[in-house]
This record gives C-alpha cells, structure tokens and sequence, in this order.
C-alpha cells in the first residue's frame, strides 16, 4: 500500500512544554498519533517509528507558535480531522493550531526553513537595551563564544540577523535570524552581547519562514500555495 | 507557590522533572476534598514515575469523589538550591500546595539506600522530622513497600507503616483519616484507630528492650488494643484488584517509560535470599483475558509503543507461551512491541523472547546468580549449568550478540572455588557464542555483573552475616584477574553501598538517630555514586555511638529477637529456619506451584492460595 495522504500541521508550545526536549516531542508527538488512532504511515526497519517529519528543533526553554510537523497517513484524512483528533489527546502544553493537505510529492519541510523571528520578553529593568541593540546593530562583526560538546569557537554572527528592534512599552525585543540546517542562531547565544542572562528573559518563538530566491519570506503553508 | 517555583525552573537541570502538568496527571480541587495525600518518592523524579505501585495508589486514590493524590519527588540537589535560596518549601507537583499542607504523606520504601532521601524530604518540606514532634496540625507520615517489612532505622519518623498490597488498605486508610478529621480527634487517638486497621504498623505503640550486649530482648505493646503482630494484607485475586486504565505518561524520559502490566504477583521458586520471593507470596496470576485488556486499555489511553509483562519471574506464568504469541501479534498490529522484564534461565525463555523481539536483538540477561551447582543449591536457585548453556546457545543462534550474567558474591558458604566457577560459566559462554555466531556476524560480548549479597529480612538467610568489605573487594580483585578476558566486561557493585544497605536491611530503632546525624552532614542520595558519601556516614555512626558491624557483620543466633519480629509477611520464622538449615545441608526445595506444599504457612495463616490463573481455572 502507498502513502496517501500527508498534512502540514502548526502546532505551539506552552509553558508547561518549554522544557520538553526536541527529541521528547518527538517521542510525545508519537504517542499522541497513536492515541488519536491515526492512520500513520510507518518507517521500515529494526524499529518502526511513525513518520512524522519536524521542521525545526525548537530549543530546551522556549514556547512556540510556529512549530510545523508533516505527517504522512496510510488513508486519506483531511487536515482538519487530523489536527481535531490530536488535539483531544495532547498533553498540556502542545496545542495544533492550522494545517494545510501535502501535495504528493514535496521537499522536506526541515531543509527549506531558512529563518526565524523570536520575541524575547525581558524580565527586569533594561534601561540601555534600546541604544546597545542600535550599536550593535550598527556594527559589521558580532563575535559570540558558541559552546559545543566542550570546544569553544568564536563565530561572527552579524550576518545571520536579518533585524533586531527593541520594543520598549512591551519590553520586548524582536529578532529575526537565520534558522535551519544551512546557518542557524540560536536566540540564547545572542543574550551576552545584549547583556542579558537566561534567568532574566522568556523567549517565544513566533514563526518559521522560508525565505525565496526573490527575497520574499514565506510560511511553510504559504510556500504550498506557490 | 508554583509561580515561585517557575522561576527557578531555568537554573537547573532538567526542569521538566518539576513542571507538572503531563497526560493523564489528576488536578482535583483542593478546596472541595476531604483527604489529601501526597505519594511522596524518595528520589529523582525520573526513577520514581517508573513505579508501577505509585502509579496504582494514585490512580486508586483520585477515583474517589473524597480523596486526592498527588505527586512529590526528591529535588535533585541544585533544585534543593535554589528552593533554599528563594525560601521555598518541598510542593507536590500538582498543585503546588505545600507538602506540609496535606493530610498524609505517603513514603514508598523501595531500597534502604534512600531512607535519607525520606529524612530530607521532611525537612526540605518543613515537617518535624521524628512522630513525637508532630501533632494535628502536621500531616500524617505514612509508609509501604518492600522494606516495610523492616522500617525500624526509620520508626521515629513514621507515623505508621503498611505492610503488604496497598489496593485494599488504602481506602480504610483513608477511610479512618476521614472520619478521625471528622471527629477532631487528637494525633494519638488518630493513630489508636489506624493500628486498628489490619495491616497497618505505628511503631510508637511499640516498645523495644535491649539486652546488654545490645540484641533486642522484648517487643511490646503499650496500649492494649493494638495487635502483637501485624500480618501483611494481601489481594486474594489480581483480577478483582483494582487496576488503572490510564497511567500518567511524563513529557521526559524517565526509567520504565513504557506501559506495564503486572501479569501476577508473588514467587514461589523459593530463592532463600530472595525477599520480594519470601515477603510476596503466595502467587497470584491474573488470567490472560485481563493482561490482554489491560494491556490494550493502557496503550490506547498512553500510546505508548512498548507493553512491559513484569512480575517478579514472567517466564512462571503458567500462561506465558499463549499469552506472549497472543499479546505480541496484536501489538504488532499497532506498530508495539512487548517486552519480558525477567527471562528465565532456559531455552524456553529465550523461544518467547525471540517471538517478541523480532528485530532489536541488543542484549539479553540472566541471573544464575552463583557460580557452582553446589552454590546454585544452597540458595536454592535452581538453575542447571546445561540450562545456561542452552539458553545462550539458542540465544546466540536466533541473532543476540550480547548476553549479561548477573552473579551474587559474598553469600553463605561461598569458597574461592565459587569464584572459579562464575569466571569458568562466563568463559563458557563466550566460547558458546564464538562457536555459534556465524562467521561475519558480530564479535559475542559477555557482561558479567556481579553484586554482593546482602541479607534481607523474612528470607532464610537473615540469620546471616554480611561478607567483611576486605574479604569482598578480595575477592571482586580475583574476579576481575580471572575475567580479563577478550569479550568479557566485568562490572562489580560498590561494596560499601552495599555494607550500607545491609547495616539498615536489618538495623532497628536505635539506627535512626544515625540517620538524622548523616541527612545532618549531608548524605543523601546515596544510591546515587556521585553523592554516596561513605565517609559521613561513618561519621555519624561514631557521633551517635553505634557500631554498624554489629548490624552488617553478626551472624544472627538461632533464637535471635529480630527488629521485625512483631512484622509478618505470613511465611512463618520456622519454615525459614528450616530452609536456611537446607541451605547448609546443600538441600534445594521445589516450587509449591508445581511441587508439593513446602509448608511455608501463607495460604494457610493468611486464608490465601496460590491463583494460577493462566492455568486450568480460566478455561
């Protein structure tokens, strides 16, 4: 039997779900599937496991309402059913929000995300934060240390923000950067250069775009109308 | 509370363990309830969401319109921190409410080695530590579980002990606190009416006398209306038990993340220094119609993709072969696998074992637990060398790589030949599957785990001593010299975890005073090796003025008063003199499931029987 139908879900992230690992939705989003009683298609092999395709990994400590999954169902099932029957069994903190029915053949939604726009909700007093994100923006080399896996590496990260506003009355800073296989900011990484601990802001991720050869951004539902 | 508590969350590690709210996770109005009871497990949150018996009390309890049960666990300790730094009190994961705040706490005694965990967590949620220091306005300190059988290290600090299956008792538990609550009754009266409840232990109305070398001389009462010896309660039949159709199924990975049934309870194979085989009988199976309901039942409500069968020996149901091909075929209908906890040592076992685990061949495990036949009898672990030798062949023919043998030292009558034998059995098997892998396929690897023995209390051998530390790390030396072998990892146990755990397995009242001095100077998490500190807790022995050899090293005499003496399982003191003199006599003793009685009492002083479901009754 082949695969019949795939959909494109957004799904968010609350705050009983901001420290929920990638790979534990991963494993909740499984589970969820197979309490809905969906058709999921299955991945061949030692270990089958549904197949579910994420479009990013949303990093440990940040709610979302633009994370976007692809799943692909051994029968025809509307969007709209699918996303009603998870949504009766998730857990606190993972709501689906729109879907959108999968042509049948399509890119994988991981490699076409280019970009991503964050608000970052500052705690505390922050009285300089407006000037230092202009200077900062005003320069052509950002250096920040990334940490991985015990070496630490100096990366010039200007280039990988695409904007960078402070919205004083809120107390929120915009940012949107580079995400996905090709450059990728992490939000937290930036926090030193504003002057910012981990303990002093929320951050909430607000889309994921697909940015065009025309220069256009788009939504991963946007980009099916295409 | 909880909005505190949040804010902490992004400075310690895993926060997820605090942050609640997970699927089937029960949030009843705490205004409306009558009784709240926190199911308190004392360490990380991790180990304890994969205990099936919280799960049931839980589930048991929020079924009642007058009740509510919540969770706690043991903070790890930069959480411990950071709730010290914003002066915050230990809350139960539900709703936030302070553990102080609840009618009863409930601790569940899974292993001696978190009793400090249990002092902590009292004083992490503000609670006077010792019964004495509690009144009406405190919550009621409760415990169960295996080590329940021996609570004494912790006899001041509980307000009382229940011994046995919880899924009867809880709601006379409850029962009586409800109507105590009602009738406004003192602390001591509260309790007067709990030691009613059969089953149910307050230690304070017991009174022990020491002799002057230090042995218990007497156990007595205080007050005339509590029994003289508190029998174990025990579920007659595991199917009319209540069982939940949903468990909460936590956001992170925690031990044991897979929906469990526990096909039946109890062991009667009779390993004589096997508790959970002496403290759980008689065997109760549940008939393969109930597994497979609620098997089904729990998958759909967690959507888990692993079913665990477990009990204390699942190749024993008497079942085992139609309910794996039965529970194994549907489940992979639905993309589950199902998974045995325990294989026996046979090429039976391994037949269901490859039934289920049609792909994922990592490693498979067995516990012949001795090296010799002369050993195996002793303690009457009736594993045959050709059973092992089978076992890993057919294992090693139908595709693992892997086999891990898990082996007992330091147990009675224990010779250097003993020794040779566990180094001769794990040769063999290499050899085995050197012999058996194709030519291609991978290298066997053979993972030989050896723990000490640590007498336990209701076995045969709580007369024992615990083998001296020296004489053990001797003979971990000699293991590990013979075993360096190609192929053969070995891994040996933390001797003096172990010399612990055996001080307290069997330790009474006065150990309680060196619990409080070593929560004092720091211990906790002592089953954890990275906060095991063996040198406080000498320390507090010193400080307190006990000697822990007296405890670990003694071997116990004939007519011995134990601490537990006034605890019963319903397997009688004489029939495990009895086995304990077998064992020296190299003597082994069947299984009463297939063999005739051997006269351990329970059916007869506890009204039970043996319940083969699986067998000729369920037709």
């Amino acid at each position: 039997m082949g695969i019949s139908s795939s959909v494109r879900l957004r799904f968010s992230v609350g705050e009983t779900g901001r420290y929920i690992s990638h790979l534990d939705i991963l494993r909740l989003m499984g589970r969820a599937v197979r309490r809905a009683q969906l058709p999921i298609a299955y991945s061949q092999g030692f270990s089958p496991t549904p197949k579910l395709a994420f479009a990013s990994t949303l990093p440990v400590g940040l709610t979302s309402e633009a994370e976007y999954v692809d799943l692909q169902l051994r029968t025809g099932i509307d969007c709209q059913t699918v996303q009603a029957r998870l949504n009766s069994v998730l857990p606190e903190g993972f709501r689906f929000l729109a879907g959108a029915d999968l042509p049948e053949r399509y890119p994988a939604l991981m490699s076409l995300i280019t970009t991503a726009c964050y608000q970052i909700r500052v705690l505390g007093d922050a009285p300089e934060l407006a000037q230092r994100i202009v200077g900062l923006m005003a320069q052509d080399q950002l250096m920040i240390v990334v940490k991985r896996k015990h070496k630490e590496k100096q990366v010039n990260i200007r280039a990988l923000i695409d904007s960078l506003v402070y919205d004083a009355p809120l107390r929120q800073i915009e940012l949107q950067c580079a995400s996905g296989v090709k450059s990728n900011l992490r939000p937290m990484d930036l926090l030193p250069l504003l002057g910012l601990g981990l303990g002093d802001v929320l951050i909430h991720r607000s889309a994921l775009l697909i940015k065009t050869d025309a220069g256009e951004f788009l939504t991963p539902f946007d980009v099916l109308k295409e | 509370m909880k909005q505190k508590l949040i804010q902490v969350l992004p400075e310690v590690s895993k926060p997820a363990r605090y942050t609640d709210g997970e699927l089937h996770a029960y949030h009843k109005d705490w205004r409306q309830t009558t009784v709240k009871m926190a199911l308190a497990f004392p360490d990380t949150y991790e180990i304890g969401m994969g205990n099936l018996g919280f799960q049931i009390l839980y589930h048991i309890i929020n079924q009642r319109q007058d009740s509510l049960a919540e969770r706690v666990y043991m903070p790890w300790v930069d959480m411990q921190e950071k709730m010290k730094e914003a002066g915050l009190p230990l809350t139960a994961l539900e709703s936030g409410q302070p553990l102080a705040d609840f009618d009863i706490v409930g601790f569940t005694l899974q292993y001696e080695l978190s009793f400090s965990n249990i002092v902590k967590m009292l004083d992490l949620a503000g609670i006077p530590r010792l019964s004495a220091q509690r009144d009406s306005r405190h919550p009621l300190v409760i415990a169960g579980g295996p080590c329940a059988f021996n609570p004494e290290p912790l006899a001041d600090f509980l307000d009382c002990a229940v011994l046995g299956d919880g899924e009867e008792v809880i709601h006379e538990l409850l029962d009586a606190v409800t109507s105590c609550k009602e009738q406004q009754l003192s602390r001591g009266d509260t309790l007067l009416k709990l030691a009613w409840i059969p089953g149910v232990y307050v230690p304070q109305f017991y009174e022990i006398k020491y002799t002057n070398q230090g042995k218990i001389k007497t156990i007595r009462t205080t007050e005339a209306a509590v029994p003289s010896t508190i029998v174990k309660r025990v579920v007659a039949d595991l199917d009319q038990a209540p069982f939940p159709d949903r468990i909460v199924v936590p956001y992170i990975q925690t031990v044991h993340d897979r929906a469990i049934v526990e096909v039946m309870r109890g062991c009667t194979r009779g390993c004589r220094f096997c508790q959970a085989g002496m403290i759980y009988r008689p065997v109760r199976e549940r008939s393969v119609e109930t597994v497979k309901r609620q098997a089904r039942q729990l998958l759909d409500s967690t959507g888990y993709e692993q079913v665990s069968l477990t009990s204390l020996s699942t190749g024993d149901y008497s079942k085992v072969e139609q309910l794996v091909t039965e529970l194994a075929a549907e489940c992979r209908r639905r993309g589950v696998s199902v998974s045995l906890p325990s294989l026996r040592v046979d090429s039976f076992s391994v037949k269901q074992a490859v039934e289920i685990e049609k792909f994922k061949k990592t490693g498979l495990t067995f516990a012949p637990e001795a090296g010799t036949q002369r050993l195996r009898d002793v303690i009457n672990k009736n594993v045959r060398e050709e059973d092992l030798y089978e076992a890993v062949d057919a294992a090693f023919a139908s595709g693992w790589f892997q086999i891990k043998l898990y082996f007992m030292i330091g147990l009675p009558t224990e010779t250097w030949a003993d020794l040779d034998g566990i180094a001769a059995l794990a040769g063999n098997v290499l050899e085995i599957g050197r012999r058996r892998i194709p030519k291609g396929g991978r290298k066997p690897i053979v993972n030989v785990s050896v723990a000490s023995f640590v007498p336990k209390p209701g076995t045969p051998f709580q007369w024992e001593a615990f083998n001296d530390q020296e004489v053990l790390l001797a003979k971990y030396n000699y293991l590990r010299k013979q075993l360096r072998h190609g192929g053969i990892n070995f891994s040996a146990h933390d001797v003096r975890a172990s010399y612990l755990e055996a001080v307290f397995a069997r330790g009474d009242r006065r150990l309680g005073r060196v619990l409080a001095r070593a929560v004092d100077l720091g211990c906790q998490f002592d089953g954890w090796k990275e906060h095991f500190r063996y040198d406080l807790w000498m320390e507090a022995f010193r400080d307190e003025y006990i000697d822990s050899e007296f405890y670990a090293y003694r071997k116990r005499q004939a007519d011995e008063v134990f601490p537990w003496e006034h605890l019963s399982s319903g397997v009688s003191r004489k029939f495990l003199w009895l086995e304990r003199e077998r064992a020296y006599q190299g003597v082994t003793t069947g299984d009463c499931r297939f063999a005739k009685c051997t006269g351990c009492c329970v059916c007869q002083d506890l009204g039970v029987a043996n319940m083969l479901k699986g067998g000729d009754g369920d037709q």
